[in-house]
């Protein structure tokens, strides 16, 4: 296996133990995020987006700025979903390739949906990527749906939705919510919990009832 | 629903069951199409907080795209505005290049246009005296001569001596890309690179309230006289010199006088000379006194 060096080793690395530091820093990158360390996503998000913007700019025409950026950030949002659900625990090429693949991937996507952008060169778009990344790509939610599960979502109170996010996404366990968002117990996080989710499955159904009645 | 069924579903989604835990509630969830039901709905659930997370990473990355664009912004500069100022310095070198290869200085005598023989002519020529009538026909003809290269005309002064105004102040090469430019802008850039055609197009785009304004007034009479216009230039010039707070009204009186000159107005260039030059403001003093001269 490849032992590449992606990026230059943030500080955290650097304080890891020798039998760490012996691991590849794409590995580590890796086990951080799937930690919940938001601060490896800004780094990889900060040493690649210009680097990926004239990457993409020179395979694509793409006039408008923001698309490429727009695939960008899909690309990261992507990579961290893996990275979080556990479906990518280890890299068979260097980040950056894989998340320039994702990122070509996706503008291919684009292409074949808006037809407005010329390819320059083909690119093995199936580099190193796990096929996991399929069904992610696959999980579409149509728009429609998104935007009602989206305002739903919205309505809730910010803390119970940072809840909901921590504990679902996050995967974090009770314990680690009472302490990081300093609930005096776990009790109290559980209750807040609870209610969150029927409140958000009620309001989602309120919306989906009301859209059917509105269909008839 | 118990309440225990929300905690297991819960637990469920939240993939925190153990293998038998799990492997029963698959089997409930089989047999029992409530549980089944609810299950379909906390799925939903699950979705919304997936797109809300999204949502948030979204807005996280955005805010590095603010961050990093300012700090881009600040190393660099863009490249419009490099094309910009590329496109600026090119202008100025042609413009040199113009003035000292392309268009020689033209000189009275146009045999100092050639180039001197280099052989030395040292043969006496004859010569022959001349009578005291043809002195007198020959110092009448210089007479003439001196007359007529002393007393330029109207035109020729007016072209000697005309130039459209232009100081540092109007120099538009730091300001923004032409997309973003302001009317004003536009006209402002249009007046330094002598595009008078394009200044007066930009006039007419400016603010009611810009186009009352006498300094830019007083451009748009230089971009007229560049174009000929000379008596819409002289109205326009008129107004600026009656106008105290204008920064030109000075230089007005110059133009003016210009004006008249190429109409063949030779008293009242005159007197707007006089008046400019009287004034301690004056920039081109050098200028109206030699042409106060010629046309004495």
């Amino acid at each position: 296996m490849r032992s590449v060096v992606l990026i230059k080793p943030p500080g955290y690395l650097l304080r890891l133990s020798s039998m760490e530091k012996a691991e590849s820093v794409s590995e580590s990158i890796i086990r951080s995020l799937s930690e919940g360390n938001m601060k490896v996503l800004d780094q990889l998000y900060d040493s690649y987006r210009d680097d990926f913007l004239r990457w993409a700019g020179q395979r694509f025409h793409v006039k408008n700025r923001d698309d490429l950026l727009d695939a960008w950030h899909d690309t990261m949002i992507m990579f961290y979903e893996q990275v979080r659900d556990k479906k990518l625990t280890q890299l068979t090429c260097e980040v950056k390739t894989y998340l320039f693949t994702i990122g070509y991937r996706r503008l291919i996507k684009w292409h074949k949906r808006n037809e407005k952008i010329d390819l320059v060169e083909d690119v093995n778009a199936n580099n190193d990527i796990d096929e996991s990344i399929n069904v992610l790509e696959q999980e579409e939610i149509n728009e429609q749906k998104e935007k009602l599960l989206m305002t739903a979502i919205l309505e809730l109170p910010n803390k119970t939705r940072q809840i909901l996010i921590k504990r679902f996404m996050g995967k974090m366990s009770i314990p680690e919510i009472m302490a990081e968002m300093e609930y005096g117990s776990e009790n109290a996080v559980s209750v807040t919990l609870s209610r969150g989710l029927k409140q958000l499955k009620k309001l989602i159904m309120e919306r989906m009832a009301s859209q059917k009645e509105w269909k008839r | 629903m118990e309440a225990l069924d929300q905690t297991l579903i819960e637990r469920y989604l939240a993939n925190e069951m153990t293998t038998t835990e799990k492997s029963h509630f698959e089997k409930r969830l089989a047999l029992e199409s409530e549980l089944q039901q609810e299950l379909e709905e906390y799925k939903l659930v699950m979705e919304a907080i997936k797109l809300a997370e999204r949502h948030e990473l979204l807005q996280r990355f955005r805010d590095r795209d603010k961050i990093l664009d300012r700090k881009s912004r600040n190393y660099s500069i863009r490249p419009n505005r490099r094309y910009w100022v590329l496109s600026a310095a090119a202008i100025v070198m042609m413009v040199i290049a113009w003035r000292f290869f392309i268009q020689p200085a033209h000189h009275a005598d146009q045999a100092q246009d050639f180039p001197k023989d280099s052989t030395i002519i040292q043969q006496n020529l004859p010569v022959q005296q001349d009578t005291p009538q043809e002195d007198k026909l020959k110092n009448e003809k210089k007479e003439e001569v001196k007359k007529v290269t002393t007393k330029p005309t109207g035109k020729e002064l007016y072209a000697d001596n005309f130039e459209p105004y232009t100081d540092d102040s109007l120099n538009p090469t730091s300001r923004s890309d032409e997309d973003e430019m302001s009317a004003l802008e536009k006209f402002q850039l249009s007046y330094w690179n002598r595009n008078y055609n394009e200044v007066l197009v930009a006039f007419q785009k400016l603010s009611p309230a810009q186009q009352e304004n006498d300094n830019l007034r007083f451009l748009k009479a230089n971009a007229l006289m560049a174009l000929g216009q000379l008596d819409e230039a002289v109205i326009i010039l008129n107004g600026v010199s009656k106008n105290p707070k204008s920064m030109y009204k000075t230089e007005a009186l110059y133009y003016m006088a210009l004006c008249d000159i190429r109409k063949g107005h030779f008293d009242s260039s005159r007197k707007y000379l006089s008046d400019y030059l009287k004034d301690p403001d004056a920039l081109q003093k050098a200028k109206a006194k030699k042409i106060l001269t010629n046309l004495e």
